[in-house]
């Protein structure tokens, strides 16, 4: 039974225990009882974890990024420098990557969490906030991805950003606006920088700290909500006055210590796996940034974005506004007021055809569209194939050979590096050849020097283009299919 | 008697003429940093003799604007000042390249194409390619800020 009362009660705090002695001194009351030792189904999957491996994503970010800003220079002279110094420290860029590979981890887990909690409709009364808040800091994600993205100064970061941000600029009336606000000038600059590496490291970690604490203070008010529906009529009323006596043994378990182990497995788990993902595949960092793109690098959309970047494809012309701004709000605000707009109130998936039909729509819907975005987007050559679509059979020199060659070629063969004596400026250049003689025998794409070349068989030079990768094969046959029509200058 | 009443709403005209005080400070200290400066604002550059930029040809050239590089096709034209165009495209701002063979600006991102008049002949770019404002002075080609 209980301890007599008695005199000596003043002096309890010598027998506390010590999350006792912290409850009294925190004016817990008993909830933290409550708090640690609430049943949890013994029987639970996976995805139950989902929304822990997300925050613990986000540790590993804090933990990295920490240190990352402490070798990091946010200007435009020091950013791309500070990150290949940290990149010749082995432990330093093994910092990097796993701050890389967190990030995608993130996005990936906070994404697979929606999914999951829209699945068993666990947004429905009373837990709207829950949903709301869940919904904002998927938000605040992906804008730590996009901030993120512009820091390390290279082609990519400045000319994906570039693009990323004059999508505001589409906004109507206000666009121009938006898009200086971001930038802080015209273009993207040190400015930018500036604000970006703040907003990263500064606004967005309170941001996410204080919808986190929401979220999490909702998780413990209203309890998780497949927990709520499995326990015994009037559990949760007796719990709360500190009476465990009926603890539902057998189909739960006390969540300290029995659920709080299974997590920490997942914690190794994940840890696990970001730390192969980083040794295995590093952080990549292309040329430094140049805002006049001498090179003609053509950036490509972060994953995440493949979608946005195919379904602009079909917004062609004035309609371009409709993909750029109207989709991504639409679906924002749709997210964002789910549990408002879905007023069904059952759970059961059977009762919720609708709703999870829609559900599947949508993934359906993204997945295809960055399947598809992800196969025509990557690539130097993009340039020759997006402007005229398909393999060409009979290709013209202007509209297909021609900027394949600039875009793939020209960065060493053009008139001021001429590698190799090759000059592929004009039609007049590529036809009189280098200083191994003619590179194309118009009507023979076989004994072409520059097919030879650039399939890798020829014995003369090495596979072309140099230290690069392969183009593909579509555009190597674009080019057979010219030369063996006479390589014509049409 | 009369004096609590008074005293109370003067509390409250204080309360509230307090908070929007900080409110306004704040608020406007973090809007005069962060606000946009105007897009026209940088000056006239020296872009290098009009014999440097042929007719019928776009010529690249390099235009500083508020300590940013900016790149700028100059065109030269038979009579008045060049037509000089900024190099971003004008559906998400990728950098154009001039082909030479086909005659036209190409943009590598989705394919958008401009005539030499800076006309969009293909692609999503919703708009023709801005333009700089341009001058000839002694012989020299001028260039300032985006006009267009
Ligand atoms: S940015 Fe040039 S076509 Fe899209």
């Amino acid at each position: 039974m209980s301890r007599q009362q008695g005199p000596d009660e003043s002096r309890r705090p010598s027998h506390l225990s010590w999350p006792e002695w912290w409850a009294e001194r925190l004016g817990l009351g008993a909830s933290w009882r409550e708090a640690l030792y609430h049943p949890v189904p013994r029987r639970s999957s996976v995805f139950d974890l989902l929304g822990f491996m997300t925050a613990l994503a986000f540790l590993n970010q804090v933990v990295t990024g920490i240190i990352l800003m402490t070798f990091y220079s946010p200007s435009v002279a020091g950013a791309y420098q500070s990150i290949l110094a940290i990149d010749a420290v082995p432990a330093e860029h093994f910092v990097r990557d796993l701050h890389y590979w967190g990030a995608n981890a993130m996005v990936v887990l906070v994404g697979l969490h929606l999914l999951r909690v829209f699945y068993v409709g666990a947004y429905k009364r009373p837990r709207e906030f829950q949903w709301v808040s869940g919904a904002l800091l998927l938000a605040v994600t992906i804008g730590f991805a996009f901030t993120g993205y512009l820091l390390p100064w290279d082609q990519q970061a400045y000319w994906a950003t570039t693009v990323g941000t004059a999508m505001a600029s589409y906004f109507p009336g206000i666009g121009s606006f938006l898009q200086g606000l971001a930038r802080g000038g015209d273009t993207v600059s040190g400015a930018t920088l500036g604000r970006f590496f703040t907003v990263h490291v500064l606004v967005l970690p309170l941001l996410l700290l204080a919808l986190l604490g929401l979220h999490l203070l909702l998780v413990f008010v209203h309890g998780q909500s497949k927990v709520e529906e499995a326990l015994p009529e009037g559990y949760r009323a007796k719990h709360r006055t500190g009476d465990h006596s009926d603890f539902p043994a057998g189909d739960f378990q006390p969540f300290w210590p029995n659920t709080v182990a299974t997590m920490l497995g997942s914690a190794l788990v994940l840890v696990a796996v970001l730390v192969a993902l980083a040794a295995t595949h590093p952080a990549p960092l292309l040329q430094q940034a140049d805002p006049l793109n001498r090179a003609n690098y053509q950036p490509t959309p972060a994953w995440y974005f493949l979608w946005i970047y195919q379904l602009l494809k079909l917004f062609p012309g004035r309609l371009d506004i409709l993909g750029i701004v109207g989709l991504p709000l639409l679906s924002g605000f749709f997210l964002i007021a789910l549990p408002f707009i879905d007023r069904n109130p059952s759970t059961q998936r059977r009762k919720r055809p609708f709703a999870l039909a829609a559900g599947a729509a949508a993934m359906v819907f993204v997945l295809g569209f960055s399947y598809v975005g992800s196969s025509s987007a990557v690539g130097p050559t993009a340039a020759a194939t997006t402007a005229s679509s398909q393999a060409i059979a009979h290709p013209s020199f202007a509209h297909n050979v021609e900027p394949l060659l600039t875009a793939s070629c020209q960065q060493c063969h053009s008139a001021s590096s001429h590698s190799g004596g090759l000059v592929v400026v004009s039609y007049a250049d590529l036809m009189k050849g280098g200083g191994l003689g003619p590179v194309i025998r118009a009507g023979d794409p076989a004994d072409s020097l520059i097919i030879q070349a650039l399939n890798g068989t020829s014995q003369q030079v090495t596979q072309m283009p140099l230290g690069g990768q392969q183009l593909p094969q579509s555009d190597i046959q674009l080019l057979s299919n010219w030369i063996a029509e006479g390589a014509p200058d049409n | 008697m009369e004096s609590r009443p008074t005293r109370r709403r003067f509390m409250e005209w204080f309360l509230g003429l307090g908070t929007g005080l900080l409110a306004v400070f704040y608020g406007g200290a973090s809007a005069l940093a962060l606000w946009p400066p105007a897009p026209t604002s940088a000056k006239l550059q020296d872009m290098g003799p009009v014999s440097a930029f042929p007719t019928g040809k776009p010529t690249f050239a390099v235009y500083t604007a508020g300590g940013a590089q900016d790149g700028v096709f100059v065109v030269s034209q038979t009579s008045g000042p060049p037509t000089v165009f900024d190099f971003h495209c004008t559906h998400l701002q990728c950098a154009i390249q001039w082909s030479s063979g086909a005659s036209e600006f190409f943009c590598p991102c989705h394919g958008s194409t401009f005539n030499i008049d800076g006309a969009v002949t293909g692609g999503p770019a919703p708009r023709p390619l801005h333009r700089h404002f341009a001058e000839v002075r002694n012989g020299h080609v001028w260039v300032g800020g985006l006009s267009s």
